[in-house]
């Protein structure tokens, strides 16, 4: 019994009863995610307006669509003659995917055999990125370019390397194949080296500290090999390759938009996913989440804590719920990609944000100083996931109110 | 049992309630910037930026939020 008779027994929350109001809303998020995914299945592929295509064939008159020997835009001048073409990527097979799914683009090239410009106008990638790699000017590197002399290789952009990469070998491929079977030329043969490609070594690194954690997930009384791992996916997971599992590479997962074979840093990460959750539950959020690392080691070196009570513990799972809820309502049926970059690891770890994105970061951490795993027990969609998983996955052991 | 097993503290409360506000605020920021590139926007005095709030695609307000957040950032355009 309450020692204080001024507050009731149970509290001023049916707790039962918002667990059930915020696993009947979650679900029903769900149900718009899966609505959203199934209409977009049978969606045609974006189609450029004119202003794309004179974008791409800035000298063009006017355009006709033509079908042989592939789906084309044929470009004339004002005299009525054929003077280039433009030709979307999604038509010229094979489409290579960015960082999740294909980013869809205009390559208008001259009937000269000069690439007049590489125009990308739908994609799934991560905003940010992409405003990186507008910023680095990568596709207007390839204005100019005569591929009857010569295809210089143009360098990925760095911090962006799977979706410049994409861009790069997408735009080559769709240019010749235009010089070629279009116009007849005879290009030259492209420069060795597909641009700068993920080095491997970072990629065994991960391999290797995916590795450990996962061994220390299985081995439970090894503190020392835990604390090792965690430090160990702090540097690795989050300052060297920068790419946690973040809400919305989930979001775009859900709606059925996967990373290609050259996304090898994300594939990794969710090869452990299937083979942790099955075996340790949630250790992706206790050993491998960056984040989560970081508030972790934290929490162990600060010596003052706040503990936020019963009460508090026992609210948390509903509002996490209720939070996930709403931001994959927002993100997906709503389409308001924005909300899915909220986490403070979607841009901590690329330590490169606006003022606004600083200062609720610095908040966070200051309370995880205090507050143990604070991002993690009462705010984490992306765990929030994991757990649902690990429930679906693990039938009976897996718990989704459970804290990290 | 006490009272922290029955009310959550004020503090956590609070904190909650700050965080919550915060990231709703950065999730909008976010969105606003998902609509409108940054790259679409060169500078805020612009012509080009005074003809697209002239078109009602970015409001005064928008612009003005533009600003103030991308103010000194390495990724603004706008200044």
């Amino acid at each position: 019994m309450p020692t204080d008779p001024t507050i009731p027994e149970n509290g001023p929350i049916n707790r039962p009863l918002l667990n059930t109001i915020s696993s009947a809303l979650l679900a029903l998020a769900f149900l718009g995610v899966l609505a959203k995914t199934v209409l977009s299945l049978g969606a045609d592929p974006p189609v450029p307006g004119e202003t794309i295509l004179r974008q791409a064939l800035p000298e063009a008159h006017r355009f006709v669509r033509l079908q042989d020997p592939f789906p084309h835009y044929m470009a004339f001048d004002g005299q009525g003659g054929s003077m280039g073409a433009v030709v979307l990527t999604d038509d010229c097979p094979p489409s290579i995917k960015g960082y999740l799914g294909v980013i869809h683009m205009a390559v208008g090239v001259s009937a000269k055999g000069v690439i007049a410009g590489v125009v990308p106008y739908s994609h799934n990638e991560t905003p940010y990125y992409m405003r990186m790699i507008s910023n680095a000017g990568l596709t207007n590197t390839f204005s100019g370019i005569d591929l009857v002399e010569t295809f210089p290789q143009p360098d990925a952009v760095s911090g962006a390397t799977v979706s410049s990469m994409a861009i790069i070998r997408d735009a080559r491929s769709s240019a010749i194949l235009v010089a070629q079977s279009l116009f007849g030329i005879r290009t030259a043969r492209p420069e060795a080296g597909d641009g700068r490609r993920p080095l491997p070594w970072r990629t065994i690194l991960l391999a290797g500290a995916l590795g450990l954690s996962l061994a220390a997930a299985r081995s439970g009384s090894a503190r020392q090999l835990r604390e090792v791992s965690i430090a160990l996916n702090l540097l690795v997971v989050g300052i060297l390759v920068n790419s946690p599992l973040t809400l919305s590479v989930a979001s775009r997962l859900m709606t059925l938009n996967f990373p290609g074979w050259g996304n090898t840093y994300l594939l990794l990460i969710l090869l452990y996913l299937a083979l942790s959750i099955p075996l340790s539950g949630r250790s992706y959020c206790r050993y491998v989440c960056p984040f989560g690392a970081l508030q972790h080691l934290l929490n162990r070196w600060w010596p003052w804590k706040y503990r936020p009570g019963t009460a508090m513990v026992s609210f948390l799972p509903s509002f996490r719920k209720l939070l996930l809820a709403l931001l994959l309502t927002l993100t997906v049926p709503m389409s308001m990609t924005g909300f899915s970059q909220i986490e403070p690891f979607y841009s901590l770890f690329s330590f490169r944000m606006t003022p606004l994105v600083w200062i609720s970061v610095t908040v966070i951490i200051i309370i995880c100083l205090f507050w143990r795993r604070f991002w993690c027990n009462a705010f984490c969609p992306t765990g929030t996931l994991v757990a649902l998983l690990c429930r679906l996955l693990r039938p009976g052991r897996g718990n989704i109110d459970e804290s990290v | 049992m006490n009272r922290s097993d029955v009310l959550p503290a004020p503090l956590s409360l609070f904190l909650l309630a700050l965080v919550l506000l915060m990231i709703l605020v950065v999730g909008w920021h976010q969105e606003l910037a998902v609509r409108y590139p940054l790259s679409d926007l060169p500078t805020v005095n612009s012509v080009i930026l005074q003809e697209q709030i002239r078109q009602g695609k970015v409001s005064r307000w928008e612009a003005r939020y533009y600003r103030m957040m991308h103010a000194g950032s390495d990724t603004a355009e706008i200044r």
